[in-house]
């Protein structure tokens, strides 16, 4: 391959990840509950859900489901990522940030802005 | 013999004009078809394919031309010979699709090409890595024992991506009936693409989808069911580098962790196996939607999913 095309190439592929951006390509709407669910129903049947937190940034949630199932989902660019948690469940707190470990390293902790005064409860939920 | 250039060199403007109209189609209609994290993490893949596929260039054709010394006879540089190895090489393309597909070592190397969540013309230059390492071109080599040329070979192959790149777009619907009998098109490989079970595993084909038809891999898609894309559990990581290699850990992992009676399926049987049946394959993930125990798979409602409480602070 000549090295021309290769540079060449790589120029293309940074003006275009560059326009795309620029002219406002994949902006994502706040996370909703009912996006949630069904991200949830598409990627592990259906569940009947117990409790759905959604984190003030309405970028990530947690949901407990009633047969003792939890998963984290994140927004993930444009679209959504899921993950069902081990237990036990690796979180830690950061003032008012619940923060998930899914045990996935490439898929990240997950921050859920909570709120202070919810905090209580839901680490109540978790172990 | 003539001296035949790269088609997918020659292309590659073509391939960048193409992806900025469809982004400024995709602007227009639904700007959320494109993420830019997505599309600057699918146009690295490719341009780290570029660079993975010139370093291996050089061996595929050294082992294409010392193969060719035993063909059986010698395919003359003819119109009909360069049509004959087109089609001929399509199909052993649907073969290494499949298997692609079908056996975990292919897969690990393929599924770069599949773990995005979008489909769009970024999507298609989302390229392996690792093909030369799984060994793909192996399906290739019946051509040369045949007695068609390398160049010739590798020149069609070069036309047969090209006609796919073109293909990985929601922009285009469905075409006239009958280019959707014979050939592969959006909508056909849309469904390639989606995760729906009902979807998942279908339409290998390269140009043709009669190999589909043929060997009754192939589903159409339905206006009811959009396809959703990626992989059954997608990544949630725009990592280049793990997008390229996750597979290949988790094959050595799980054979690290596996009995030694078991190992080797973890190389060698279809994506999804586990020895202890803790993990679904495509065809249980299917047998499970097609039991009813799944969630409909265009749009589950929100009654028999959504919480009892929403806590949104």
């Amino acid at each position: 391959m000549k090295l021309g095309l290769l540079l060449g190439s790589l120029l293309g592929v940074l003006a275009l990840a560059a326009l795309a951006k620029l002219i406002g390509l994949g902006r994502r709407e706040p996370l909703t509950a009912d996006e949630v669910a069904r991200r949830l129903a598409y990627d592990y049947g259906p569940l009947a859900l117990r409790t759905l937190l959604l984190s003030q940034d309405a970028k990530a949630a947690l949901a407990f489901a009633h047969d003792g199932r939890v998963f984290v989902v994140k927004a993930h660019g444009v679209e959504l990522a899921s993950r069902e948690l081990e237990r036990p469940l690796l979180a830690t707190e950061e003032q008012d940030t619940l923060i998930i470990d899914p045990r996935d390293r490439w898929f990240g902790h997950v921050r859920l802005r909570l709120g202070r005064a919810q905090l209580p409860s839901v680490r109540a939920m978790l172990y | 013999m003539p001296d035949l250039p790269n088609p997918v060199d020659l292309a590659i403007p073509g391939f960048i004009l193409l992806i900025l109209a469809e982004m400024i189609v995709v602007r227009l209609r639904d700007r959320r078809r494109y993420c830019p994290r997505d599309t600057m993490t699918s146009l690295g893949l490719g341009f780290g394919s570029t660079i993975a596929g010139a370093l291996s260039v050089g061996l595929i054709y050294a082992a294409a031309n010392w193969l060719s010394q035993f063909r059986l006879m010698s395919v003359p540089w003819t119109w009909w010979a360069f049509a004959l190895c087109f089609v001929a090489d399509d199909f052993l393309y649907y073969v290494f699709h499949r298997s692609a597909h079908r056996v975990r070592w292919f897969w690990a190397s393929h599924v770069i090409h599949h773990s995005s969540q979008h489909y769009n013309l970024s999507t298609a230059l989302r390229q392996t890595w690792t093909g030369f390492f799984s060994l793909a071109f192996a399906f290739r080599l019946p051509l040369f024992l045949i007695g068609f040329p390398p160049a010739m070979v590798f020149f069609c192959a070069g036309l047969n991506l090209i006609y796919q790149f073109c293909i990985h777009t929601e922009v285009v619907g469905r075409l006239p009936r009958w280019i959707e009998a014979v050939m592969n098109t959006p909508s056909h490989h849309r469904i390639h693409h989606a995760v729906n079970p009902r979807y998942l595993d279908k339409n290998y084909a390269g140009v043709f989808i009669v190999w589909d038809r043929l060997f009754d891999t192939f589903e159409p898609e339905r206006d009811e069911e959009r396809p959703r894309y990626g992989i059954v559990k997608q990544l949630g990581s725009f990592n280049i580098l793990w997008a390229a290699t996750h597979e290949w850990v988790g094959i050595a992992r799980d054979m690290w962790h596996a009995p030694w009676g078991a190992k080797l399926g973890y190389l060698l049987k279809e994506p999804g196996w586990s020895h202890d049946g803790s993990r679904e394959t495509s065809e249980a993930i299917r047998r499970r939607w097609r039991a009813g125990n799944n969630a409909p798979s265009s749009e589950p409602s929100s009654a028999t999913t959504g919480p009892d409480h929403v806590q949104a602070a």
